[in-house]
């Protein structure tokens, strides 16, 4: 069906789901929901993020009003709201992830400077500041978008080995630029399970937990390979603590591998 | 709307032989026809769409015998073009329209967050790991996050997405379970 295929799937959804969809397009969404599985997993997938919407004060004022009108009418979806409720409220209370923290930080010191800075100043000098100001942050900008869209991510390829052998080894990574992705690899000495799961410690502190992960043969080598954002890796030592998932669901430590990030 | 429609044995049987020639495999297409019924009523704004649902598939299952034979094409289209004659007559019996209404924004009870931790810790560390981070943060750090996941699976978006949100679903009704009632 074209009408209602690809990206436009979820902006007919909401609008279906807010009573806003023409009639024409209803009736096309309809006639898909009654016999397409996923069609009707992605409706409710739909309905869980226009419940977080709501409840983070995301929709329009017009959505709004035909959330609490069309929408929120049945018990059902009345349940939905107040599970969503207690599981934000849930997620809202575990440690805010440390780069959000970091960048979020150092944006606002930023124009907080600026701004002690621009009253004091005359107003020829003002608009010098911020023509130059605003010159950094484009060419910060195009710096980043470079970095997104050209860049590839960075890898790093690990051998099993302790911290402690760090300094004879050229397991060394110099800090990745913000907002990258920087991919780990780990090297298996054999592949003895189906799924594996790593942890990388940061100075002790666990930072990350990345699970179902399945060892690939690259170029005749075992290899193990995921993804972390740039921001969790500051300068220091890393150690990514490898286990094995049995049949039964036991996690089986197996291997310590350790990395330095460098200034 | 004609009421008290009353689904017979003799009906119902061959609905279910309409649906699938396998009896468990129609049980299953017959709920699911239930379920998608439910939600586009419940779209539609209509107060008892479980009803207008149930209503749907007796209509539906009293003509199964003598249009079975016959039919091209998924049944389930026929139930939906029943279901929108059932609309119809709803719309006719002009329901009061709905108030809006008043969303409970009470503090959450301790009960409440140690049956949503007992739920979650309930879950394989997998799934629980998952419903965490695709729903945790907000806005830019949130699609990181969501890319990051997809990548570690080995998975496209769209089924990142509705793998969490069937992990919510089952939490839900986990947290509903251990509370002992329904959040109406």
């Amino acid at each position: 069906m074209k009408s209602v295929n690809g990206n436009r799937n979820n902006e007919d959804l909401r609008r279906y789901l807010l009573g806003t969809l023409p009639k024409l397009l209803q009736d096309q969404v309809e006639q898909r929901l009654m016999t397409d599985a996923v069609f009707n997993d992605e409706l409710v997938a739909t309905e869980d993020d226009l419940i977080d919407q709501y409840l983070s004060q995301q929709l329009s004022d017009q959505e709004r009003r035909q959330f609490e009108a069309h929408f929120a009418i049945t018990a059902e979806r009345q349940g939905k709201i107040r599970f969503g409720r207690i599981f934000r409220s849930y997620l809202d209370s575990l440690p805010a992830a440390d780069y959000r923290a970091r960048v979020g930080g150092h944006s606002s010191d930023r124009f907080a400077v600026f701004g002690a800075w621009s009253g004091r100043i005359p107003v020829l000098v003002t608009a010098l500041v911020i023509a130059l100001f605003a010159g950094t942050l484009a060419a910060w900008f195009v710096y980043q978008r470079q970095n997104r869209v050209e860049g590839q991510p960075v890898v790093i390829t690990l051998v099993p080995g302790s911290l402690r052998s760090l300094e004879a080894t050229s397991q060394r990574l110099k800090q990745p630029p913000p907002n990258t992705t920087v991919q780990i690899q780990l090297k298996l000495t054999a592949n003895e399970y189906r799924t594996y799961q790593v942890e990388l410690f940061s100075e002790n502190r666990l930072v990350r937990t990345v699970k179902s992960l399945q060892a690939q043969n690259t170029d005749g080598d075992l290899i193990l390979k995921f993804a972390v954002e740039s921001d969790i890796l500051n300068a220091g030592d890393y150690q990514c603590k490898l286990s094995g998932i049995s049949d039964s669901g036991q996690v089986e430590f197996k291997d310590s591998y350790g990395f330095r990030v460098n200034p | 709307m004609k009421k008290n429609w009353v689904l017979s044995q003799e009906s119902f049987d061959a609905l279910l032989q309409w649906l699938a020639p396998d009896r468990e495999q129609a049980g299953q297409k017959y709920e699911e026809i239930r379920q998608r019924l439910i939600r586009i009523f419940t779209a539609r704004g209509c107060h008892e769409p479980e009803d207008l649902a149930d209503e749907t598939i007796n209509r539906a299952a009293d003509k199964a015998g003598s249009i079975s034979e016959d039919y091209v094409g998924d049944p389930a289209l026929y139930f939906y073009a029943v279901a929108n004659n059932i609309h119809l007559e709803y719309l006719r019996r002009k329901p009061a329209p709905t108030p809006p209404i008043k969303l409970d924004e009470s503090n959450h009870t301790e009960e409440e967050f140690h049956c949503l931790e007992q739920c979650l810790s309930g879950l394989a560390p997998e799934s629980r790991d998952l419903v965490v981070r695709y729903y945790q943060d907000e806005k830019k750090a949130k699609i990181n996050q969501r890319k990051l996941l997809a990548r570690n699976l080995g998975i496209g978006p769209n089924a990142l997405r509705i793998r969490a949100c069937r992990i919510r679903a089952s939490l839900q009704k986990c947290v509903e379970k251990c509370l002992g009632q329904h959040f109406v």
